[in-house]
Parts: C-alpha cells; structure tokens; sequence
C-alpha cells in the first residue's frame, strides 16, 4: 500500500526512479546497514557544479536531492537582471529534452524577479512535459553558468503560491503537476529550439476564464533557451559522461560545455550528425523496424522503444515499482542505426538488462536499463549519454556540424 | 501529505465519473462532443473523409494537431495527436482519462497504457510530442491500427 500510495504521485518522469530508490532504502534500514547514512547522505544530497572552464560546467549523476536513478543535475546562478541579486540553484535537471529553465519559486525567494507582462496583465504558462504539467508565471532573469551569461531572459517559476490555483486548460488540478514530482529544484531546457513554443495565458488568478485559450505570444517573449542567449558559445552544447560499468555507479561527473566549434575544448570534429526534422525528430532503425519519432532525451532516465516482436524476451518488470521497464532473464545485446547526415547509418549498440537486478545494487547511474514506449517512438535516454560527447545543435545556429536542429555523438 | 493527495484522487475519480454525462467526452464521443471540444479549444476544425471512417482535424494554438477518427455512426474510435505541447488530455479522452492517469503512475517518462478496451501511447519531447488513443473494438471494418497515425 505504502508503494502503491506513493506510486500513483509519481508523474515527474524520475519519480519511479525514485520508488525504487524509496525501496532499496528500506531494505538497507532493515538490514541494519553500518553504512553511516548521515554523512554519506549529505554528501549526496547535493551535487553541485564546479566551472570547468569559461564555457563549461560539471554535470553528476547520483543520488542527489531526488534519489532517483540517472538524473543529471546541474547548476545554474539566477540574477535580478543586470544586477548582482543572484542566487545560485543546485540540483537542477539538465534536460536536452526541453527549452527554458523553470524553477521552483521556494529556491529563489530572495530575488525579486520582473513578470513579463502584456496588456497589463501578466503573462502565464502551461508548458507540457510528458510526465505532466507545468503552470506558472514567466519573469525575466539573467542565467549565469560559469562564465556565460543570458541576460534578461524569460523563465518559468513553478509552484508560485502567487498562482496556486490551477486553471482547467493546464490540467485544472494540482495532480498532474510535475511541480509536486518534481524532486529537484528546478529544469535546464538546453534542447534544440530557442522558444519553447507552449501555452501562454494573460489573465489574473481571479478571472480563470480568461486563462481558456492560449495567446500567440511572441517567440521573444517566450521562456528561451539560455544557452541561444548568450552572446557567445550560442549555437549549441555538448553533454558528454564517461563510462558506465554493467553494473551500474553511485556516482560520476562530466560536464556540460556551451558552443559547438566556437571554442578549443568544443570541437565537433569526428562527431556523426543526425539532422532531426523540425520538431526534433530522427529515424531509429531497430529489430527490422523503423521509429520516424525518435529523439535523444537527457531527461529521460532510461532507452525506451516497444518491445514489438521481443516481447516474450523483453518482459516487463512484474514489481509494481518498476512498471514500465524491461525485465529480461538473461541481459540482451543490440544494435540499432541512426539516421545521420546523408542518410548514412551510424550503428549503436546498446544493452538491456534486467531492471530489478540493476536497482538492487542501489547505484543511480546505469547504461543498459531500458522500457516501454508507444508506437514509432524511440527515446534515447541517459544511458545513450554514458561513454559519449552528445551534440545539441540549436535551430537555425550554425556550427562545422551543420544548421541546427541536429544531434550528433561520438562513440 | 499522502492522506490529502489520496482524498485529492478519489475526488478527482468521482469528476471522472461524472464526466461523460456532461458530454464532454471525446474518445469515445461524438461529433457534437468535437464541437464542444472546439469552443473549448478555440480551435479551428476540418474534416476529411476516409472509407468507412471520417477524420475530424483540429489545429490549436501554438501549433497542436488532434486528429479524432469518426464511424459513419458518429463515434469517435480513435485521436492521435502532434505538436510542440500536449493536449489538455481531460477533454481528448474524456471518460478514458482514468487510463492515462494511470499510465502516468506507472511510467511517468514514456505514456503507454493497453487493455482490451483502449490502448494509449504518448511520447516525444517539448517541440515534438506524438500519441494517439484508439478503441479496437470500436474499430469500422478494415481498420487497423497502423492507420492511426
């Protein structure tokens, strides 16, 4: 019951990580572990960033605030615009898998943030994320990641006790907000486009009929990308995490690098690119099937493709914490091929393990755990990134690698 | 906290319930439940008609596509729907909305839900969400799923 209590709130799309981390907790407290959980804990508590370099912040993947598996976090300094107001937020999601950065209002109470406002009302958002909904007000801030700076740009706040009440075009209920989920303090968008491109809203908390029907609001206006902000360094970012073992880590680090061939340490020589289509989409080819909906997903904590005709090897896991993920008795090895520039094929080889006997071992970071997704659609998670140098090409910026939108990836 | 979230659930499962006698249901609806799905959306709204089946498409700020599939009895068997956001999935899937709610439990990540009556898939990223929802035994002679797209 406890588990299944728990389960049902889990929308954010870690939150079964963390169900299973709730649990390998329990087990450690019952079997009276000497492991001392105090420091040990604090330590991981928080898995800030150091600057690497002018252009480059340290990324880990751990047990942090959320104590959910393959969770990047990262962190980024917040500013009142062009002052030296600011506040510095850890433990933020990096995400390839969207745009903008949205935090929680409880981690910036001490700035004063400007609200974008039109027709002297201000502007409100619904952004969509898989896992649920994200309601609130967009202001303006400066986004600093060592020595990069995007000024006065719009980000979202969630959890805004200014703007509780949640209208019915964006959910109608705190239920499927990811601001409830969410276990970190906030979301890096770092993908491919500049705006977000979601549902804004001018309307005040007491005229909700008026937050119906979603305004067009001007790209600029929108929540932007940081990184599409910065004077230099703009047209990209390369994520790169080294090597994973079989069994999985408690911990490792790697960085997050702005600029894609405007630097020495951000070369995309060697690189294979996959251009995506206009929504950010590429071809997978897999099994002798071909996923036109595929997409590399930071924010993604596992490699999800239907199992199709796999099925009877790719079994689901049958604990109710692991809903969702593959269980195969014995570990399975593949080979998939992305389609990169001039419709060449770069081969990725990849592994399924069984995903109860992973998250037994209590690591958080694993390379071959894997799930179940919908037709055509082929998400290459957090485990795609372990080993490699990932390339996000943001739209219409242009690096030796191409026009954005692209990926691309070392082996 | 877990108490108040509970409470909050069965609340919501009694709105649910309460939910198709409104007539706001939209798998499993009709055509004057598209109309009312419309003004809801303040979209604008097309049809194209298929062999045995109807296609009801809506495009809806900033920049979603629902597409509802219609027998030629007038009930909505399948949408699908593309774009940078999502839709509100309270009004696309009406009284099936219990289902996604619990696909949403089980993997918060990748949306898939599937029992004899409704299979629900919803994926991608901010700027490139696809996902259809289909009702197999509702299906008009020949239809299959790979048509839903």
């Amino acid at each position: 019951m406890h588990l299944m209590a728990m389960a049902f709130l889990l929308r954010w799309q870690f939150m079964r990580g963390m169900a299973i981390m709730v649990f390998a907790v329990v087990l450690v407290a019952c079997g009276g572990s000497s492991t001392s959980s105090s420091s040990s804990s604090s330590n991981q508590d928080s898995l800030p960033s150091i600057n690497l370099a002018a252009n480059s912040i340290s990324v880990n993947v751990g047990a942090g605030q959320a104590k959910n598996i393959n969770t990047p976090y990262v962190s980024v300094t917040i500013c009142q615009p062009g002052t030296s107001i600011c506040k510095t937020v850890d433990n933020i999601l990096l995400d390839t898998g969207s745009t903008g950065l949205r935090v929680l209002a409880s981690t910036i109470t001490s700035l004063q943030l400007t609200q974008v406002v039109v027709n002297n009302a201000p502007i409100l958002e619904c952004a969509s994320f898989i896992s649920g909904d994200a309601w609130g007000p967009v202001k303006l801030a400066d986004v600093k990641m060592s020595a990069e700076v995007a000024s006065s740009i719009p980000i979202q706040i969630l959890a805004d006790p200014s703007y509780s009440t949640i209208p019915s075009s964006c959910g109608g209920s705190q239920a499927t907000q990811i601001s409830n989920t969410l276990k970190t303090n906030g979301i890096l968008g770092v993908g491919l486009f500049i705006s977000d491109t979601q549902s804004y809203f001018n309307c005040v908390p007491t005229t909700l009929n008026n937050c119906r029907i979603s305004l067009s609001l001007s790209p600029n206006l929108q929540v932007q990308n940081p990184v599409s902000a910065f004077p230099v360094d703009n047209n990209g970012i390369i994520i790169k995490l080294p090597t994973v073992s079989a069994n999985g880590a408690s911990l490792i680090t790697g960085s997050l690098t702005f600029g894609i061939d405007t630097q020495a340490n951000n070369s995309s020589s060697g690189s294979y690119v996959i251009p995506t289509n206009s929504s950010g989409l590429f071809t997978t080819i897999f099994n002798n099937t071909t996923f036109t909906s595929s997409f590399i997903d930071s924010g993604s904590n596992g490699l999800y493709f239907p199992s199709g005709n796999l099925s009877s090897v790719l079994v689901n896991c049958s604990s109710y914490s692991l809903a969702g993920f593959y269980c195969p008795a014995t570990t399975q090895s593949y080979l998939a091929a992305l389609t990169l520039k001039n419709n060449i094929q770069g081969n990725v080889s990849f592994s399924a393990a069984n995903a109860k006997t992973l998250v037994a071992s209590g690591n958080y970071a694993y390379n071959n755990i894997t799930g179940q997704i919908g037709n055509n659609l082929f998400d290459w998670g957090l485990p795609f990134f372990f080993g490699r140098s990932v390339y996000i090409g943001i739209t219409g910026r242009t690096s030796n690698a191409g026009i954005g939108p692209y990926y691309a990836y070392t082996n | 906290m877990k108490i108040i979230r509970t409470a909050l659930v069965t609340i919501f499962s009694i709105f649910l319930l309460v939910l198709p006698m409104v007539s706001q249901a939209e798998l499993g609806g009709n055509l004057a439940s598209i109309n009312l799905e419309q003004k809801t959306f303040g979209s604008t709204l097309t049809s194209s008609p298929q062999a045995g089946y109807t296609i009801y498409s809506q495009n809806i700020n900033p920049g979603l596509v629902i597409k509802e599939y219609l027998t030629n009895n007038g009930n909505v068997f399948a949408v699908t729907w593309k774009g940078p956001n999502l839709p509100n999935f309270q009004v696309v899937l009406g009284s099936y909305y219990s289902n996604y709610l619990t696909a949403l439990q089980n993997n918060p990540r990748a949306i898939f839900f599937q029992d004899d009556n409704i299979v629900i898939e919803s994926g991608g990223v901010m700027g490139g969400y696809v996902g259809r929802a289909y009702l197999p035994k509702q299906f008009p002679a020949g239809m299959t799923s790979a048509n839903i797209q």
